[in-house]
C-alpha cells in the first residue's frame, strides 16, 4: 500500500498476508459500539449471560418463560454485550531504536511497519486505535479512534517519526498507565533497553489497571548474535559513549548477557500474563505478525 | 658460540619484537561503528578483560618464542655453545681415566702404549683453558691423594701424572668411569667430558653393564636424578693400541707333588700364550732360589695359541723356596714374561714308631709296613726321619723330640708311661694309635680314664672279626673325611680307599667322646679312624692293624700317602697355596694359640715393614692383611719370634688376562654405555679432530625446528580457541547482515524462535 495506499509503512503484500486475521481481545474491553470483543456491560444481545429477577419496568419480552414454568417466579434473561476494542500502540522512538546492522531496517522502521499494519487491522475491525510515541518523554499522543480519518492521521505521523534521545521507557509507561482509564489493549513496540525490573513494574502497572498488554521486543539480529569480528570501536546511539572491544574475545559473554536480558523479559511477561514477542528485524514483520496472530487466535 | 655467529643470533633474535610491534599496530586499526547500546558490551568487556589480557600475552609470547627459536636455529647454535652461554665459572670439567694396567706396557712399533697415553693426556691438558677443571683417575698403582680430585689448579694433577707409571694390575675401566661420572656430576661446569685413555682391552670393560631403559612413565627406576644426569656426560675413548710387537706371556704355573718335601719330585707345568700377532718360538726357564732348574724345549706357537711344558725337579733341602718361570728373550711386554710361585718344602720330620718288641725278621715286625711307608728310603733328603722304639723305650725316651709317635699294636702302657704320653699330647705332640692283637679295649679304656680321658680319641668297645659264617669276610672303607686337609686329596677316586679290606677292627664310641671320624666302614658307618684334639696336640686311633693280619690296607696304594700326609698334617707342614695378583691384598690367618701380634713383611723391594695383626670376623685367630702389593715378586712374612709360627712367602704376579689382546668392539661399548654418547678417538697422537668435534657439539637446529613447529601448532590452537566462532560463522553465513542464520546462530536463537511466538503461558 506504500504506493497504492500512499502510506510508507503500509505495504500491500503485507496487508494481503494478514487481512484475514483479527486481533481479538482476550479479556473484556470497554467499548462504545458493538464489535468483536466481549464487553463488561450486560445487555440484550446474542450471547446469554445470566438470569435476573424481574423488576417493574423491565421489558416483558425478556422474561424467561421456561424458568417461570419451573419455578413460578419471574426471571429476566440477560445477554453479554459485544463491543469494540480500544487499542493504544506505544512506539519507542529512542535513539537505540535507530540502529540497523545491515542498513535496511532500523528497529524504529520495523516498529513503524508493525504499528501501521496493526492499526490497519484494528481500524478494519471497527476497533479504536491510538498511537503514542516516546523516548525520555511522550512525543506524540493520539487517543484511540475508529475513524478512517484518524487512521490517515496516524499514518502521516508515523512517517514523520525520527529516532529521539535516550530511553526512559519505564517512567513513560507509568505515566501512560495512569492516563488510560478504560480497559484497553496496550501494544508496546520497543527494544526495551531499560532496567528490566523497572520496566516490568511499569507493565504490571498496566495489568493492574486491567489493560491487556502485548510487548513486541524489537531487536536487530546483530544485537543478538554479535557477528562482529575485527577490532571495533562502538559508539552508543543514545549517549554517544565509545568503547573499543575485540568482538571475538567477548562474543560468548555478550551473547550470554543478551540471552539473560531476553529471558528476563520473557519470563517476567509470562508471569504477568503479558504476550511477549521477540521480533528480530531479520524476520519479515508481516510473517512475524501473522504467525503471532494465528497463534493468539488459537489460544 | 663463535664471534661471527653470536651477533647474528642477537640480530635474528630481534625478530622477537615483531609480534609486539604487530600487536601495537593492530591496536590502532579498530573500526568505528554505532551500536544500539553499550550496556552489554561494558559488562562483557569487564568480564573478559583479565582472560583476554592473559590470552593476548600468551599469544604474543608464543609468537615471540617461535621467532627466537627460529633465530637460534638459523644461527646454528650448538649444545656446548648454549651451555657455555648459560654456564657460570669454569666452562669445562674434564675427567681423564688413564689406563696404566700391565697391558699398557706393551710396545707398539717400539713405543710403549703408556707413553702414547701420556702424550694424549698432554694434548688434553693443552686444550683446556686456565679456568677449566681436570681430574686424573688411574686404574692401578699406589693411590694418590689427588686422584679423582677435580681442580682448576694443575699442580696436583701434574704431580700425580708425572709420578704415575705402568702398574702390574688389571684395569677396571668401568669402575673408574663411574667414579669420574660422580666427580663430574658434582661440578657446576656446563661442559663435561670423560676421556678414557686405554688400549681398549675387552676384559677391562667387564664391569660395564648396560643401563636399563627408562620406563615410559618417566620414572627413573631406582636411578637418582643425579645418576641419570651423570650418564649424559659424553665419554671419549682414546685408543692407544696400535700394531703390537710380538709378545708371549706365561699364563700360569701348576705344581704337582706327592708331598712337598725335599727330595720328592715336583712337577711344575708352565703355560705360555702367544699374545702377539705373529707366530713365535720361545723358551721357558725355571728358577728355584735364583738357580736355574731347567729350560724347556722351543715352544712354537701360532698367534693366540697356548703351549705348556712340564718341569720335573726336586728340592734339595727343606724350607721356603722362591721359584720363577721366565720366558727367554725380549718381546713387546716384559711384565708378563715372568711368573712367580713359592713352595714351602718340609724339613725332615722326627717320627717315633713304637712296637711291642723288635722282631728278628723285619717283615714280621708289627710296624714293618708303617716303617716302609714313613721311611721309604734311607735317603738323607727324605722329609721324615723315623725312629723305631719298643714299648719299654717309651719310659725313658724324650718324647718331645718327636713330632708324631705311632704306637703300633701296643699293650696298654703303664700308668707312668701313659701320664708321660698325656703330657706329651697336651704340650703339642701327636699320638697315633694303631690296633692289633695286643690292644685290649678294656685295658686301653682304663688307661685313658687314668689319664683323664686325654689319651684316646674315643672309648674302645669290643674287637670285631669278619666271619664267613655270618656272611661277611671283610669290611670296606666307605667314607673318608674330604674336609680333612690330609685326606681331601685321597677322596677321589673312590677305589683308592674302597678297595682296602678290613678283616678285624676295634669298635670305637666316637660319638660319645666327640671325636672327629676321619674314616668309616661300610657296615653302619662304624668309625675306623678317629681323631681328637687334646691340648695343643691330638690323639688318633686307627681301629685296625698296620700289618696284613687285620687288613690289607698296608698293601694298598693309599697307605703310603695316607700316613705321610697325616704325618705332615700332624706335624703342621702341609703345603698352602700362597699366590696373589698384583693389587689384591695378601691375607695371612693364624690359627695357633700363640698368635703373633707383629709380622715382619719384606716386599720385593727388600724394605722391611713390621705390621700388626688384628682379629677379623670369620677367623679364629689373628689375621695379617697386607695391601701394598703393587709390585710383582715375593712377599716374605716373618711372624715375631717365639710364636712357633713359620715364615711364609706369597708370590704376587701380573694378572694373566692383561696379556689378552682381545679388544672391545666399539658398537658393543656404545650399546653398554647408552644413553651416554661415546666418541672413539683412533689417533692418540693427534686428538685435534676429537677436540673439534667436542667443541662443535651437536647442532641444535633440528631441535629448534621441532620446537618452532610445536609452538606454531600450539599458537594456532590457542588462537583458534580464542576466536574460532566468528571465523566459522563468517565462512558459513557469508558477510554479516545477510539474512541467513548460521548453525551457531540457530542454536543460539533456538529459544527465541519459540519466543517469537506467543508465550504459551500468557493466558487470561
Amino acid at each position: 500500500m506504500s504506493r497504492d495506499s500512499g502510506y510508507r509503512y503500509l505495504e500491500p503484500a503485507a496487508l494481503a498476508r494478514v487481512k484475514n486475521l483479527a486481533l481479538v481481545a482476550r479479556g473484556v474491553v470497554e467499548g462504545s459500539i458493538s464489535g468483536l470483543h466481549a464487553s463488561p456491560y450486560k445487555g440484550f444481545s446474542v450471547e446469554f449471560a445470566e438470569h435476573r429477577e424481574y423488576t417493574a419496568g423491565d421489558d416483558p419480552r425478556h422474561l424467561d418463560y421456561k424458568m417461570l414454568a419451573r419455578t413460578e417466579r419471574l426471571y429476566i434473561k440477560q445477554y453479554e454485550e459485544e463491543t469494540n476494542m480500544r487499542v493504544q500502540i506505544l512506539l519507542d522512538t529512542s535513539g537505540s531504536m535507530g540502529y540497523s546492522y545491515d542498513g535496511r531496517f532500523t528497529k524504529l522502521q520495523y516498529g513503524s511497519y508493525l504499528t501501521a499494519i496493526l492499526s490497519y487491522l484494528m481500524t478494519r475491525q471497527q476497533d479504536a486505535v491510538g498511537l503514542t510515541t516516546f523516548d525520555t518523554e511522550i512525543r506524540l499522543d493520539m487517543p484511540a479512534r475508529t475513524s478512517p480519518r484518524h487512521f490517515n492521521e496516524m499514518m502521516r505521523q508515523l512517517e514523520a517519526i525520527e529516532p529521539g534521545q535516550q530511553t526512559g521507557i519505564a517512567e513513560t509507561l507509568h505515566k501512560l498507565a495512569n492516563r488510560f482509564n478504560r480497559r484497553c489493549l496496550i501494544v508496546l513496540v520497543s527494544d526495551l533497553y531499560d532496567e528490566p525490573d523497572e520496566l516490568m513494574r511499569a507493565l504490571h502497572h498496566f495489568r493492574h489497571r486491567r489493560h491487556e498488554v502485548i510487548v513486541f521486543h524489537v531487536l536487530d539480529k546483530a544485537e543478538i548474535d554479535f557477528p562482529f569480528r575485527a577490532l571495533v570501536a562502538f559508539h552508543d546511539l543514545e549517549t554517544n559513549e565509545r568503547i573499543q572491544v575485540d568482538p571475538a574475545s567477548i562474543r560468548d559473554v555478550y551473547v550470554e548477557q543478551v540471552e539473560q536480558f531476553i529471558e528476563t523479559y520473557r519470563r517476567g511477561c509470562a508471569e504477568s500474563h503479558i504476550d511477549y514477542v521477540l521480533a528480530d528485524t531479520s524476520t519479515p514483520y508481516d510473517f512475524m505478525l501473522s504467525r503471532y496472530l494465528a497463534t493468539r487466535n488459537r489460544l | 658460540m663463535t664471534p661471527p655467529e653470536f651477533p647474528l643470533f642477537l640480530l635474528a633474535a630481534l625478530a622477537a619484537a615483531i609480534p609486539v610491534i604487530l600487536h601495537m599496530i593492530s591496536r590502532q586499526r579498530a573500526k568505528h561503528l554505532p551500536f544500539s547500546t553499550l550496556r552489554f558490551l561494558r559488562v562483557s568487556v569487564e568480564k573478559t578483560r583479565r582472560r583476554r589480557r592473559i590470552q593476548d600475552v600468551l599469544l604474543m609470547l608464543l609468537r615471540a618464542a617461535a621467532l627466537v627459536l627460529i633465530a637460534m636455529g638459523l644461527s646454528e647454535i650448538k649444545v656446548t655453545q648454549l651451555s657455555a652461554l648459560l654456564g657460570r665459572g669454569a666452562a669445562s670439567a674434564v675427567a681423564i681415566v688413564l689406563d696404566n694396567s700391565a697391558s699398557m706396557a706393551l710396545a707398539d712399533k717400539g713405543r710403549p702404549r703408556f707413553e702414547t697415553a701420556r702424550g694424549a693426556v698432554n694434548q688434553i691438558l693443552r686444550e683446556l683453558g686456565p679456568n677449566d677443571q681436570a681430574a686424573l683417575f688411574l686404574t692401578g698403582g699406589p693411590p694418590f691423594d689427588e686422584q679423582g680430585r677435580l681442580e682448576a689448579s694443575r699442580d696436583g694433577f701434574l704431580r700425580m701424572f708425572n709420578q704415575c707409571a705402568v702398574s702390574n694390575e688389571r684395569a677396571d675401566l668401568a669402575m673408574r668411569v663411574e667414579q669420574a661420572r660422580k666427580a663430574l656430576a658434582a661440578s657446576g661446569a656446563p661442559n663435561k667430558v670423560i676421556y678414557v685413555i686405554t688400549d681398549v682391552q675387552k676384559h677391562c670393560w667387564d664391569g660395564l653393564k648396560k643401563t636399563p631403559e627408562e620406563p615410559a612413565d618417566g620414572s627413573t627406576d631406582g636411578q637418582t636424578q643425579e645418576e641419570a644426569k651423570a650418564r649424559k656426560i659424553p665419554v671419549v675413548i682414546v685408543d692407544c693400541a696400535r700394531e703390537p710387537e710380538p709378545n708371549a706371556a706365561i699364563q700360569k704355573v701348576d705344581l704337582e707333588a706327592a708331598v712337598p718335601v725335599a727330595g720328592v719330585p715336583v712337577k711344575a707345568t708352565v703355560e705360555v700364550f702367544n699374545a702377539g700377532p705373529g707366530a713365535q718360538q720361545r723358551l721357558v726357564e725355571l728358577y728355584v732360589d735364583d738357580k736355574q732348574k731347567g729350560t724347556s724345549p722351543v715352544l712354537a706357537m701360532e698367534p693366540g695359541a697356548r703351549k705348556t711344558h712340564a718341569f720335573q725337579f726336586s728340592f734339595e733341602s727343606g724350607g721356603l723356596h722362591r721359584c720363577e718361570a721366565r720366558l727367554v728373550g725380549q718381546d713387546g711386554s716384559p711384565l708378563d714374561d715372568r711368573r712367580f710361585f713359592t713352595m714351602e718344602v718340609n724339613q725332615r720330620i722326627p717320627v717315633a714308631i713304637v712296637t711291642p718288641h723288635r722282631h728278628e725278621i723285619p717283615y714280621l715286625d708289627e710296624s714293618f709296613y708303617l716303617q716302609q711307608a714313613l721311611m721309604p728310603a734311607n735317603s738323607p733328603n727324605w722329609a721324615i726321619r723315623g725312629s723305631v722304639l719298643t714299648a719299654k723305650d717309651l719310659a725313658t725316651a724324650k718324647l718331645q723330640d718327636y713330632a708324631v709317635i705311632y704306637c703300633v699294636n701296643l699293650p696298654a702302657p703303664e700308668a707312668d708311661v701313659a701320664e708321660k704320653l698325656r703330657q706329651y699330647v697336651e704340650g703339642g705332640g701327636h699320638v697315633f694309635w694303631i690296633c692289633g692283637e695286643n690292644v685290649q679295649p678294656d685295658a686301653y679304656n682304663a688307661m685313658d680314664q687314668k689319664a683323664q680321658g686325654r689319651l684316646l680319641p674315643a672309648p674302645l668297645r669290643e674287637v670285631r672279626t669278619a666271619k664267613a659264617a655270618e656272611g661277611r669276610d671283610s669290611w670296606h672303607i666307605r667314607y673318608l673325611d674330604e674336609k680333612h686337609r690330609a685326606l681331601a686329596p685321597l677322596v677321589k677316586p673312590d677305589p683308592l680307599y674302597q678297595s682296602a679290606l678290613i678283616y678285624k677292627y676295634v669298635r670305637m664310641d666316637a660319638k660319645a667322646a666327640g671325636a672327629s671320624v676321619l674314616a668309616r666302614l661300610d657296615e653302619a658307618g662304624e668309625p675306623l679312624l678317629a681323631q681328637r684334639k687334646i691340648g695343643r696336640g691330638s690323639v688318633i686311633m686307627l681301629g685296625t692293624g698296620a700289618h696284613v693280619g687285620w687288613t690289607n690296607l698296608p698293601l694298598k696304594t693309599i697307605f703310603l700317602p695316607l700316613l705321610v700326609r697325616m704325618t705332615f698334617e700332624l706335624a703342621g707342614t702341609e703345603q698352602a697355596e700362597r699366590m696373589a695378583l698384583a693389587g689384591s691384598p695378601l691375607v695371612l690367618p693364624f690359627d695357633d694359640e700363640r698368635n703373633p701380634l707383629r709380622v715382619a713383611v719384606v716386599p720385593p723391594s727388600g724394605t722391611l715393614y713390621e705390621l700388626k695383626t688384628k682379629a677379623e670376623p670369620g677367623h679364629p685367630g689373628q689375621v695379617l692383611t697386607y695391601t701394598d702389593t703393587y709390585d710383582v715378586g715375593f712377599y716374605t712374612m716373618r711372624p715375631s719370634a717365639g710364636t712357633g709360627a713359620n715364615q711364609v712367602a706369597f708370590a704376587v704376579n701380573v694378572d694373566p688376562s692383561e696379556a689378552d689382546p682381545t679388544k672391545a668392539e666399539p658398537e658393543d661399548l656404545r650399546g653398554r654405555f647408552a644413553p651416554t654418547d661415546v666418541l672413539f678417538a683412533d689417533n692418540p697422537e693427534d686428538l685435534s679432530d676429537t677436540f673439534k668435534m667436542l667443541h662443535e657439539g651437536t647442532n641444535l637446529w633440528g631441535y629448534f625446528l621441532w620446537a618452532v613447529l610445536i609452538l606454531l601448532v600450539f599458537e594456532t590452537f590457542v588462537s583458534n580457541w580464542l576466536s574460532p566462532k566468528a571465523a566459522e560463522d563468517q565462512q558459513q553465513n557469508g558477510p554479516p547482515g545477510m539474512r541467513r542464520m548460521g548453525t551457531r546462530s540457530r542454536s543460539r536463537l533456538g529459544n527465541y524462535s519459540k519466543t517469537s511466538e506467543v508465550s504459551k503461558t500468557s493466558k487470561v
